[in-house]
Formats: C-alpha cells, structure tokens, sequence
C-alpha cells in the first residue's frame, strides 16, 4: 500500500470527452457536486469495512450484549468512541445494510446504528462492489445522464487508495474515490465519485457482491485498471459555482414564507423544530459564527434544537442583500456528517413541524389512513398479534420484585404502573403490533423519554424511559409497523437501576392524559391494564 | 578540645533554639487557615446571623456576594418556590416568568388521548438556561410533570445549586438518594428534585436542548418532576 504520493492533476476542458467519466463528490443534501481543479492523492487509510458472516453480525454494546444484528456483507465505518468495549472488537457505525439477508426486520440493524463488532468478522472493502438497490436515492449523475439506481460502485483501489481533492469541497475531510459503473457498459466508469466518511447516504440501501460475484456479473470490471490510465482521457466537468444555483436561499425563502408562528393555544401535532423552507428542494445557508461565511446548508425538514447561551447572547442579526435577519445558533441532532451538526441560521427558517407548509406537503410519511384489510389485525389481544417489545429476553423476570405491575412505590403510596423490562443501554425497542404514533417524544424519568403509541383495538401502549435519540419514522401522526423500532432503551441517570423499557398499556376506553395526578394508586388513567400476561404469551411467541 | 566542646555545645543549643521557633511557627501557619475558615463559614450564612465581640458589641456580618449566575438561579428558583407544585398551571407559570423578565413560548400538543403544554423561555437569565416545563391535562385537571433548568458550570457549582435548592424548597433530607454528581430529595409524595452534574451521556440526542459536547460537559442541571416510575 506505500507509494510516494502521486499526485495526479486531472485535466480539464482541453481534454473534454463526450463519453468520458464526470468527477463529483457526494453530499448528503446537495447530492452529486462536480469537481473543480480536482486532484487524486494515493490514500493509505481506508474506514470502511464490510461486516462478513453469512449468519449474520452481531452488533454489540460494551457490555458485549447484542444489540442488534447486522445482514451479512452490510457496509460500515469505523468510529471512535470513549468507555468501555469488547475484547476484539471495534467500534462502528453502520452506514449501509445489504438489501440481501434472512435476518428478520426487528432484529436487524439500521443505518446509523453504532456499537462493536468483533473484528474477525470485519473485511476489507476493497474486495466487493456495492449495487444501490430500489430503496436507494434516486438521483441524477451530471445533469440528467446518469440515474443512481442500480449502479455499481466498486471502491478505486489497485496499490492504493485514492483520495480526491476538489477545489470546491471541504478541505478538511478525505473523499475516497469510487468508480460508478452501469449495467450496459461494464467496460468503462460513468463516473468517478468521493464519498466522505462524514457523508454516505448515497449507500445506505446496498446489494454487496464479493468480487468474484461482481467478475461474473459485470465481465471486464474494471478492477485492476491503474487509475492513471482510466483517467488518461477523463474530463471534470465544470458546472457553475454551486451556490449559484440556490441564488440567495435565505431571501428565497424569506421572500416567500409568510411569518405563520404558532397560535399558543393551537394545539401541535408535530412539535419539533425543523429548517424550513418553501420548497421541497430548498436550502438555507447555516452561517460560521462571524454570519459571513456559510458553513453548509441545510435541508427542508432537518431537525434543529435551538442553543442558548449563558451570557443571553441568543441572536445576532445582519442585513443581506438589503434585509435584516436574525440569526439563531442551532444544533442539528439528526445529522451523519460530526463536522456539521450546528451553526447560525435565519430565524425565520425554523419552525415547528406542523407549522412548516412544505414539510407537511412533501414529507408526509406513512400517514395514518383507513385500512380496509380483512387481515388487519383488530385488537392486541388477537391470537396472531402482537411482538414483544424487545429483540431478546429481558434479563430479570418482570413478574417479581421492583420490575412488576403493582409492585409498591413511595413506601406503598403508589403502584408501579408497567413492568420493566431489564435489558442495556442502547438496545432498541420495538412495536409490539401496527399503530399510529400519538405523541411527540416527551421527557419523562430522570433523564429518559418516553413515546405513546395507539395500537389495534385502540390500545395505547408508552413506552418509557428510552433514550432521546429518535427511531427513524417515529414521529406524531405516523403509522408504524409491529417490530418497527419505536426507540432505544435508556437509563435513568441517577445511576440507580439497570437500562430499561418501562412499558405500560392502556385499554383506550377513556380520554385525557396517561399520567393523573388524582389521588388513583397509580397515578394513571383508570383504563391502564397489567401487561404481564400480554407480554408472557408475546415473549413465548418470539424467543 | 575545650573550645570545641563548647562550639558543638554552642551549635547543638541553637539547633535547639531553631527547631523550637520553627514548631511554633508552623503552629501558628495551621492555625490560620481555620481561622479563615470560621470567617468563612460566618460569612456565608445568611445576614440575619450575627456574631458578638468579645466586647459584647454586635458586628454584623456582610453576607457572600452571589455571582451574577448565583443571582439569577436564586431569583429563579425562589420565583418557582413561591407557588406549590399542585397549584402550579401553566397561566401561573407563564406569569412567574414574566415577572423574572423571561419571555415565554408556549407550545401545546396531543399525548394520548389528553394534552401536553411545553412552556420554554425565549431568553434567558446570565448563568442559566433551558427553562422546560411539562404540564399535563387541561383547565382544572392541568399539572406539572417536570420543570427543570440548568446552571453554568463552575469550580462549585454542584454545591451553589444544592444549597440554594435547600434554602428555598422544602426538601426532605430523610429521603436523600446521591450518587457522585447526582442528588435527589422528595419534595412530597408526588414530586421529587434533582441536581446532576451533566455528561456526554446526559447531552446526547436530547431532543429539546442543544449541546456543545466539547464544552457542556459540567454544566449543572435542576429538574422538579413527578414520581412517574
């Protein structure tokens, strides 16, 4: 892998090719960037892996539990990550599952999923090629000529790795280049493309072949073609500047948004704060500290929480292009990319999920509807319903001690009103049956959140103290499926107990709040049910 | 000989004087910082407290001057402290801010089949931070679930917090739960309060407030709630 550093200036223009290969760089919200004044350095480092064992990989926690599993040949990067970890073992991030795999739905791992993994069970990336299946992004490569799906990416590697190095990308980061390749023209890249560690959605939905798999399907591949030579006649081609394209996206945006705040009285169905824009394909720009300089941009629908600083130092305004705004410094808690999780932002962008037009018109989800399926499962109490809302045996019984229903509280005051399930930190929980989430993710216990779902038969299952990291597709009004994660489990942070999911059910005959502060034993609506005997039969059902 | 009898005589008496004056003046160095100490401890009592002379005259003592962050904690806490826990409504709340010159934002959404009222501040006083306050149900039936606030870290903070807490709710000590840098009180049978010391842990993926990771790390948070476990 040492080789003194070559560095290979691509030509420009001069060398133009009709049928050459674009070079661009991946970014999450601006997709396919073209590479200007780009240069391609050997790279000794490579981050990521492939998670290789055709049973499966477990994903570990640092106790060595299993968290989840991850489908054989899935994409992963290496992270780093203080505390305690398994002998062996290094620590991950999950970028991209293989699209072909046995493991059940529940069990599996999910993108931006992070733990250990034994690192026998870790492959070089070099020796397969990735295909983006169905579910990947569709996206046009270079202005219409190329769309992504179904592509194939094959890592550029022969004695070394190669990083590109744009003009107009970051400095700080290394893109590792990948050739693209297409299933009609197995002979000659489409496009030659840098994926940062920072940045990878582009992969999230994989079908991965070993390389004698991909020889066998795309004869002729590519793979021991030295660079030098695939690039002789390449040509980058060069677009306009990319902030161009988005004209002035705080005036584009302001200009056309009325100022719509919340009625306080109103009442939300979606109460997260977001980047907010007219349009679906809409950026804003997230300013450095000085307000001049733009960080990175953001995308309609990103979720923020809003910094307040201790000396009340809370907005700055500046005027552009002959407006005043105010800036707001805001944190993107959802983002891949650790180098761009805050920044300053016009105040006016950020609103409230159901206050934001565009959000709600475009990025709906599974919105609940009627559902006439004969099949449809009714009620929880259905022989073939529901799943138990962990993917392993919890660790202690819950029918005995502090863990049970009923078990007393405050010197016999109170009753426990859920069992506990005893499991580690981290571990995701899960629906036990379809149903609609009905609220927004709430503080609830020292520390831990909770999130309430009504199920068939108008069950309403909360499922408390989860972490505040928030399950993909977990938001109010969205339909979830059984098995679908509904969060992760938490610790309360007196340290006094083990990891838990406090799960309490509710039969849904009555209206109000869960939680009551009448004199009732449990302090809960009088329609919460003992779900000891639904979990029983639903945990001899899955283990 | 003689003459260096008496020379090593000589030297062996000044030793003696040497290590004499050094013991009493090594007493006299332990001496004042508890001295110092007692200043302290008087000092830091409330200005009500007084102590007499030797001479029986009264000399009261001047009370610690409070860090600007110690004031505005103490001018927080001690608004919230005025109204009790089942009493407290978000109309109430929203009010008590007002009166610290916070602004509030409200925000009101379903949880169940019942409501849920966020109440936040727009800005905030120096030396603190994220206001949240949780409120369930709706006209009469409305509570407070949790209410929580954070304090800038500081070489004392953890011990600033917990004594102005003390001072000003009723906590009972009986039923004290502390944990490295965690402590927890009933307030009464339904609420309790808790101090905490906040890590990396506590930080991450909080869904209403934003953290620098880098520098957050030891920053104080209070929080009121109910006993909901």
């Amino acid at each position: 892998m040492h080789k003194t550093w070559l560095i290979l200036l691509l030509l420009i223009s001069n060398l133009a090719h009709a049928n050459e290969p674009g070079i661009y760089f991946w970014d999450n919200q601006e997709h396919f960037v073209a590479g200007e004044n780009c240069t391609v350095i050997p790279e000794e480092q490579n981050p990521f892996r492939v998670a290789h064992n055709e049973a499966g990989v477990s994903l570990l926690g640092e106790e060595g539990n299993t968290l989840s599993t991850l489908p054989h040949n899935s994409l992963v990067k290496l992270t780093e990550q203080d505390g305690l970890k398994p002998e062996n073992s290094l620590n991950i991030e999950v970028v991209g599952r293989n699209s072909e795999s046995s493991v059940s739905e529940s069990a599996r791992t999910q993108r931006g999923d992070v733990g250990f993994i034994s690192a026998l069970n870790l492959r070089p990336m070099d020796d397969y090629t990735f295909v983006l299946t169905k579910d990947a992004i569709d996206v046009e490569i270079g202005s219409g000529l190329l769309s992504t799906r179904a592509t194939v990416w094959q890592l550029v590697s022969d004695t070394s790795y190669y990083r590109l190095k744009c003009r107009n990308m970051s400095s700080t980061r290394h893109y590792l280049l990948f050739r693209i390749l297409v299933a009609d023209n197995k002979h000659t890249p489409r496009a030659y493309v840098g994926v940062s560690l920072h940045e990878t959605e582009i992969l999230e939905h994989i079908a991965t072949l070993n390389l004698d798999r991909s020889q066998y399907i795309f004869r002729n591949l590519m793979q021991n073609r030295p660079l030098i030579e695939a690039l002789r006649n390449s040509r980058v081609e060069v677009e306009n500047e990319v902030q161009d394209t988005f004209n002035d996206p705080d005036a584009d945006a302001l200009g056309s948004m009325n100022e719509t705040f919340s009625d306080p009285e109103k009442e939300l169905l979606d109460t997260r704060l977001m980047i907010c824009t007219q349009q679906r394909n809409g950026t804003v720009n997230i300013r450095e500290e000085n307000l001049t300089d733009i960080k990175f941009r953001a995308n309609l629908g990103e979720v923020v929480t809003v910094f307040q600083d201790f000396e009340e130092e809370n907005s700055r305004t500046r005027e552009i292009g002959g407006r005043t705004y105010t800036f707001i410094r805001v944190s993107f808690i959802e983002r891949e990319e650790s180098d761009q999780t805050e920044g300053w932002v016009a105040q006016s962008f950020v609103k409230r999920g159901s206050d934001c037009l565009a959000y709600n018109r475009y990025h709906r989800g599974n919105i609940v509807t009627e559902d006439n399926d004969p099949d449809r499962i009714t009620s929880i109490t259905d022989s073939d319903c529901c799943e138990f809302p962990l993917n392993n045996r919890p660790t202690h019984p819950y029918t005995s001690g502090m863990r049970r229903f009923e078990a007393n509280r405050s010197g016999g005051r109170r009753k426990h009103a859920a069992c506990d399930l005893y499991r580690f930190i981290n571990e995701p929980a899960v629906a036990i049956a379809s149903g609609t989430v009905i609220s927004n993710l709430y503080y609830f216990y020292q520390g831990t959140y909770a999130v309430e779902i009504e199920h068939p038969g108008g069950y309403i299952a909360r499922y408390g103290e989860i972490t505040g990291r928030r399950a993909t597709g977990i938001r109010p009004g969205l339909e979830v499926t059984k098995g679908q994660r509904v969060g992760f489990i938490g610790r309360v942070n007196s340290g006094c107990c083990r990891p838990m999911l406090h799960f309490e059910l509710y039969a849904g005959t009555m209206e109000g709040d869960l939680t009551d502060s009448s004199e009732s034993i449990f302090q809960r609506r009088e329609d919460l049910l003992d779900p000891t005997n639904f979990l029983l039969r639903w945990q001899e059902m899955k283990f | 000989m003689d003459k260096r009898l008496k020379l090593g005589i000589g030297l062996i008496f000044i030793s003696i004087i040497a290590l004499v004056a050094l013991k009493l003046l090594s007493q006299e160095t332990q001496k004042s910082p508890s001295i110092i100490k007692d200043d302290k401890n008087i000092t830091r009592t409330s200005s009500i407290n007084k102590t007499k002379k030797i001479d029986g005259t009264d000399d009261s003592v001047k009370p610690k001057q409070k860090l600007p962050k110690e004031k505005s904690f103490h001018q927080i806490i001690k608004k919230f402290s005025q109204v009790k826990l089942r009493q407290m409504k978000t109309k109430k709340f929203t009010s008590l801010l007002e009166e610290l010159k916070l602004i509030p934002q409200m925000v009101r959404s379903r949880s169940g089949k019942g409501r849920m009222t966020v109440i936040r501040t727009e800005n905030n006083l120096p030396g603190t931070r994220y206001i949240h306050a949780q409120f369930f149900g709706e006209n009469n039936k409305e509570f407070i679930q949790h209410l929580s606030l954070e304090y800038k870290k500081g070489d004392n903070a953890f011990e600033e917090v917990s004594s102005m807490v003390k001072e000003n709710y009723p906590i009972i000590a009986s039923s004290e739960y502390r944990n490295q840098k965690f402590v927890q009180w009933d307030l009464d049978e339904d609420y309790h309060i808790w101090i905490k010391e906040l890590n990396r842990e506590d930080m991450q993926n909080d869904p209403f407030n934003a953290y620098d990771l880098k520098n957050d790390v030891g920053n104080i948070r209070v929080t009121i709630e109910m006993k909901i476990h």
